[in-house]
């Protein structure tokens, strides 16, 4: 791979396209502190992708482009605790504009959206629906996107009020109305579903 | 990580505990370095775009000046004047007896005024104006027995255009000097006269084309006075003023 050529070999000048990215990788740089800040974030960050999305490639593909979209944008969050929950705004808009042209594309398609029922696309999003909690995955797949973000965040991300809005890009008040109705319509579908355990 | 704390939060967090992302730092960074390169190559293409965009422009622009210049030399004097100050009257001799033709210096400056001249005044030349001369002659004027006058159409023929411009209106050298131009039959002569200077020219023989520079030596400061440039078909009158 290209960095890490250059970054095996000190001693050689690095080609003048490579040199910027070359000069990224010394200690302190913004370039270490995304990676290291992407070793220790990935995991949560991807989960909370997939509780959005509920598909694990998708997951992975949204958890990576809002750790690329962050450095894009590194300059302008200078204080390193914002920016989690920076990373948190920007996979939430990821998550409803893949959610957004996802819905109009099987709208035209007429097929039925991939969350509703127990739609899966691999082995691993078998393996998952058939864990513990497979009718909490279904359930969730009902809500509507706002609702299911809301919730999301509120409950297994253990965010404010306001930092759901602020990450949602919309008022307290609708964010809860998000999470009230989505409680109703989780504790209709659960019930449907056989309860929980 | 923090633990989810709600009952709902921990069905989640049971939901997907099957689910284990794992951080794959060289794909990440080999993102990041694709990523680097589409922002940078797109910074290149943006500014190569823009460069061509200024150079097409100036190269435009400095073709189409080159193509005025080509045209009518001293283009915007002429056109930033002539509406105002330089108005053509025809058939108007000077009257070598009495200074300025007979007119007060307060004539001299209203030349400009098309209302106050004579009936046959029509703004100054430009190629279009010139060519209306052509198209629509003075048909009451008789034809000049000078050689080469009755040859009033090209080979091809189409009629030669008469124009005639003043470029400078005013000067402040010493002695002051004028240059008038323009377009007639080829070979014609083109005379400039006025109180404090004479000269002429002839057409050039190919194109029809004249330039000719005429000093005023004693001219008065401030005061405007006329020059006329006599044609074998046409007399045109200008105003000039030394500023001293």
């Amino acid at each position: 791979m290209i960095v890490q050529a250059v970054a095996d070999s000190p001693d050689r000048e690095p080609a003048p396209a490579l040199r910027l990215v070359a000069d990224n990788t010394r200690p302190g740089s913004a370039r270490t502190e995304i990676v290291e800040l992407y070793e220790a974030e990935f995991r949560r960050t991807a989960r909370l992708a997939y509780l959005l999305c509920g598909n694990t490639q998708q997951a992975d593909d949204l958890a990576h482009d809002a750790f690329l979209r962050l450095y894009e944008h590194w300059d302008r969050v200078n204080d390193p605790a914002k920016r989690r929950s920076y990373l948190r705004t920007i996979l939430v808009n990821l998550a409803h504009s893949a959610h957004r042209r996802e819905f109009v594309a099987r709208r035209h398609a007429g097929a039925p959206m991939l969350m509703e029922g127990a739609a899966t696309t691999s082995t691993e999003d078998d393996a998952i629906w058939r864990s513990a909690r497979p009718e909490v995955l279904a359930a969730l797949g009902t809500l509507s996107e706002r609702q299911r973000t809301a919730v999301v965040l509120r409950h297994w991300m253990g965010m404010t009020e306001g930092e759901i809005a602020e990450a949602m890009s919309c008022s307290i008040g609708s964010v809860r109305t998000h999470i009230a109705r989505g409680h109703q319509s989780l504790a209709l579908q659960l019930a449907a579903l056989g309860g929980t355990r | 990580m923090n633990e989810p704390t709600s009952h709902l939060g921990r069905l989640f967090e049971e939901a997907i505990a099957h689910y284990d992302a794992l951080p794959d730092v060289p794909r990440f960074e080999r993102l990041l370095v694709e990523r680097h390169r589409r922002r940078a190559g797109l910074v290149i293409w943006s500014a190569a775009a823009c460069l061509a965009l200024i150079g097409g422009s100036a190269f435009a622009f400095n073709q189409q000046d080159t193509e005025d210049h080509r045209l009518a030399p001293a283009h915007s004097q002429v056109d930033g004047e002539a509406d105002t100050t330089a108005v053509k009257t025809t058939e108007h001799r000077p009257d070598k007896t009495v200074p300025d033709g007979g007119r007060d210096p307060i004539d001299k400056t209203t030349v400009a005024e098309p209302a106050t001249t004579e009936p046959h005044e029509e703004p100054a030349t430009t190629e279009k104006q010139g060519t209306d001369h052509t198209t629509a002659p003075k048909n009451t004027e008789p034809k000049s027995t000078e050689p080469g006058d009755g040859e009033t159409t090209t080979t091809d023929g189409t009629p030669w255009e008469w124009s005639v411009h003043q470029v400078y209106f005013t000067s402040d050298a010493e002695p002051p000097q004028e240059v008038f131009w323009g377009t007639a039959n080829p070979g014609d002569k083109i005379t400039i006269e006025s109180e404090y200077g004479y000269t002429k020219v002839f057409a050039d023989d190919g194109n029809g084309e004249w330039e000719a520079h005429i000093t005023f030596e004693g001219a008065p400061v401030g005061v405007a006075f006329q020059v006329w440039v006599h044609a074998p078909y046409h007399d045109e009158v200008f105003s000039f003023t030394y500023l001293g």
